[in-house]
């Protein structure tokens, strides 16, 4: 049953028909509202913040109908572009403004969140401490800043606020003397050892450079002034500037079935089911693409890793390997095809251990015939890399040493825990060119 | 799966909706709970509009509504200062402003600082149901039987004692995370102690309620002997509860 809901929006009022499940988020998206992003389930990373009767809440963990009657306010409202053409503005919130100067954006995902929540503090606390800044932004993560620029971004617009003077940003910095050394100065020791009683050395700590900095930076155009990120007037105002933000007309969603094994091949596969649903467009299993093999590991070229992967295989090798892909107009009606999909699978003996991996005849889980090597890769070992990294005389170190400590280290794997996720959006152009956008570091693979 | 939502104006329509049994109805207070975890098909009754976001104080007791907004809490400047350490260690300020006090106490988990906090102060919870009788639990007897003392039931008011010295120690992997062993203990005029320890397991555990506080580094490191799991080892929190409560023990004597 759907709520027909009157939603109060930057002072607006919409009339909008929401699922009793349904999240605030979805419907200030779906109404166009940018500037509110998704981050994650939980309300942990908060760049899914709104003011609801000025209090920052995360629109993903509140539904529609709980908005009802209540205001909400998106950045949308805040403030504007300085120069519209010859518009005049009335530019941006002075919080805004002050995100900018100071550089307290770098990404921008979480920056109207901030702003928002900075907003909320400075209307019931004019002349905040760090801690009270701080306590008022720590719903919202931010992983590019360590908040210490946005937390002075918020202390100046405070103080701008209260009409307080500050001092511009682009004041020259001021130089602490020991900077102004030259690297070339013989008074500054090159190399400092500590020695033990009987004179034998036991730490040596050698300078590499001396910060050269000129102490007249006003002579100079561009070194020793901070200048504005090229987006930064954009990202502060929440526009769509990541993927997620671009729609376009009749778009599909896509939504991909994932394995429940960690080692088997694909006997069967079959989509009737999943495109007999209306709405789904396409349902992509292995036998639909060709066999491109490719890397996902690097930044770099020559790539440093095995080629081992396809989009699609009729293999799976890892819980949450890749089966099929479902294309459908909306994206809970891709969800539901993907369960619609039968598959048949063939179990393998699945590895859980890399030691295990390594010992003979243990199951070769890159058995594909177009694998490609790197470096000591060996596949039939279940290696994807072996690097030995040796910085200087090993052998006299260990001679030279007092004590041989040997142990082996484990180390977890470790994600990066960006807040943007992965999302891709993919049209051909006026030129029949497909033109793929999406969130990532490795261009020139996602080209490959 | 959420398939209704209600939004009644009195706790009689309230009793009466979750009084059903088809569909499944629940309370909806701030909604961090239930819109992040449910899976089932439920409907869902919100209490925003039943006036249970009040704080008063009547005698030696804090009456809390139980739609009150955690950073309703630390607004209201009478608190013990150990619960406003909880409330801030264990919610960010946006979480703060929708996650209320009640559904925060009933969904604890064992690493829950609130809950801990409330439960060394023996918090007491009013609840009306089918009857419209009103019933007082104290925490530490509702936890254990949470599920089936909610069922067609609502909580109306948190009581706490105004009177305590109230202390809350803790180790973290960070100073936001959550505890991997916390302390709370709470001290009445009389000399009456409550040990509570949270870290481990399902829920917040009693370790001591005493005429004092005699035993009570030996009682926590007893209780947590065996709490070993991923996070830390039982020696650990063993040791580590022992040092907590007696930090706690120390806070509260210097501030007598």
């Amino acid at each position: 049953m759907m709520l027909n809901l009157e939603l109060n929006i930057n002072k607006e009022t919409y009339q909008v028909s929401a699922y009793p499940g349904e999240r605030l988020f979805t419907i200030l998206r779906r109404l166009g509202f940018s500037s509110v992003k998704f981050g994650d389930e939980h309300g942990k990373s908060g760049s899914d913040t709104v003011l609801m009767d000025g209090k920052p809440v995360n629109s993903y963990l509140l539904l529609a109908a709980q908005a009802e009657g209540h205001e909400i306010e998106t950045i949308e409202m805040m403030g504007e572009h300085p120069h519209q053409g010859w518009k005049e503005t009335r530019g941006l919130h002075i919080l805004q403004q002050e995100f900018v100067k100071t550089g307290a954006i770098q990404c921008g995902y979480c920056t109207p969140a901030q702003i928002l929540a900075a907003k909320e503090l400075l209307s019931r606390e004019p002349d905040p401490t760090e801690e009270q800044v701080r306590d008022a932004i720590s719903g919202v993560l931010c992983r590019c800043t360590g908040y210490k620029k946005p937390v002075e971004a918020v202390l100046r617009a405070a103080a701008r606020l209260r009409g307080v003077e500050v001092p511009p940003i682009e004041d020259p910095i001021e130089v602490p003397p020991e900077w102004i050394n030259s690297p070339f100065d013989d008074s500054i020791p090159q190399e400092k050892t500590v020695q033990s009683i009987d004179g034998t050395t036991l730490t040596a700590e050698k300078v590499i450079t001396t910060l050269k900095v000129s102490t007249k930076p006003e002579d100079w155009q561009q070194v020793g002034k901070p200048k504005v990120k090229v987006d930064a007037v954009k990202l502060v105002q929440g526009k769509p500037a990541f993927v997620a933000d671009f729609e376009h007309r009749d778009m599909l969603y896509a939504k991909v079935l994932f394995s429940p094994h960690a080692h088997a091949l694909i006997k069967s596969i079959r989509t009737e089911k999943a495109l007999e649903i209306p709405g789904v467009a396409a349902v992509l299993t292995h036998k639909d693409l060709p066999r491109v093999i490719y890397s996902t590991a690097g930044q770099s070229d020559p790539i440093p890793g095995p080629l081992d992967c396809f989009s699609l295989d009729n293999k799976v090798r890892f819980v949450g390997d890749r089966v099929a892909f479902v294309a459908a107009e909306s994206e809970e009606i891709a969800e539901r095809a993907t369960k619609e999909i039968e598959v048949e699978y063939e179990l393998l003996d699945p590895i859980f251990d890399s030691r295990d991996s390594m010992k003979p005849g243990a199951p070769v889980i890159h058995d594909e015939k177009e694998y490609v090597n790197f470096a000591d890769s060996d596949p039939e070992r279940n290696l994807a890399a072996e690097i030995r990294i040796d910085i200087g005389d090993l052998e006299q170190g260990f001679k030279d040493a007092d004590h041989i400590f040997e142990a082996e280290y484990e180390v977890p794997k470790v994600q990066p825990a960006h807040i943007e996720p992965h999302a891709v959006v993919t049209y051909w152009d006026e030129d029949d060119r497909l033109v793929i956008r999406t969130s990532t570091q490795v261009p020139f693979h996602v080209r490959g | 799966m959420i398939i209704e939502y209600h939004r009644p104006k009195t706790i009689e329509e309230t009793i009466s909706l979750l009084s059903r049994e088809d569909p499944c109805t629940v309370v909806l207070g701030g909604g961090l709970y239930l819109n992040e975890k449910e899976k089932t098909q439920i409907a869902v009754v919100d209490i925003q509009s039943l006036g249970l976001d009040t704080i008063e104080t009547k005698g030696n007791k804090h009456i809390l509504g139980a739609g009150i907004k955690l950073q309703q809490l630390i607004d209201f400047d009478q608190l013990p200062s150990a619960l406003i350490s909880s409330v801030k260690h264990q919610e960010t300020y946006n979480r703060r402003q929708a996650a209320t006090l009640a559904g925060t106490a009933i969904t604890a988990d064992g690493r829950s600082p609130i809950p801990a906090v409330l439960l060394a102060l023996d918090a007491e919870l009013e609840i009306v149901g089918k009857n419209k009788q009103s019933e007082m639990i104290h925490l530490g007897d509702f936890l254990p039987f949470r599920e089936k003392k909610l069922e067609g039931n609502l909580v109306i008011k948190i009581f706490i004692p105004s009177n305590t010295k109230t202390a809350y120690h803790y180790a973290a992997r960070s100073p936001a995370d959550r505890p991997i062993i916390a302390a709370a203990v709470s001290q009445w005029p009389s000399g009456r102690t409550r040990v509570v320890l949270a870290g481990y397991g399902d829920q917040p555990v009693m370790v001591l309620d005493g005429p004092d506080a005699g035993g009570a580094e030996i009682a926590a490191r007893d209780a947590y002997s065996e709490a070993g799991d991923q996070w830390a080892s039982a020696e650990y929190r063993a040791d580590a509860a022992a040092v907590l409560v007696r930090r706690s023990l120390n806070q509260i004597a210097e501030n007598n």
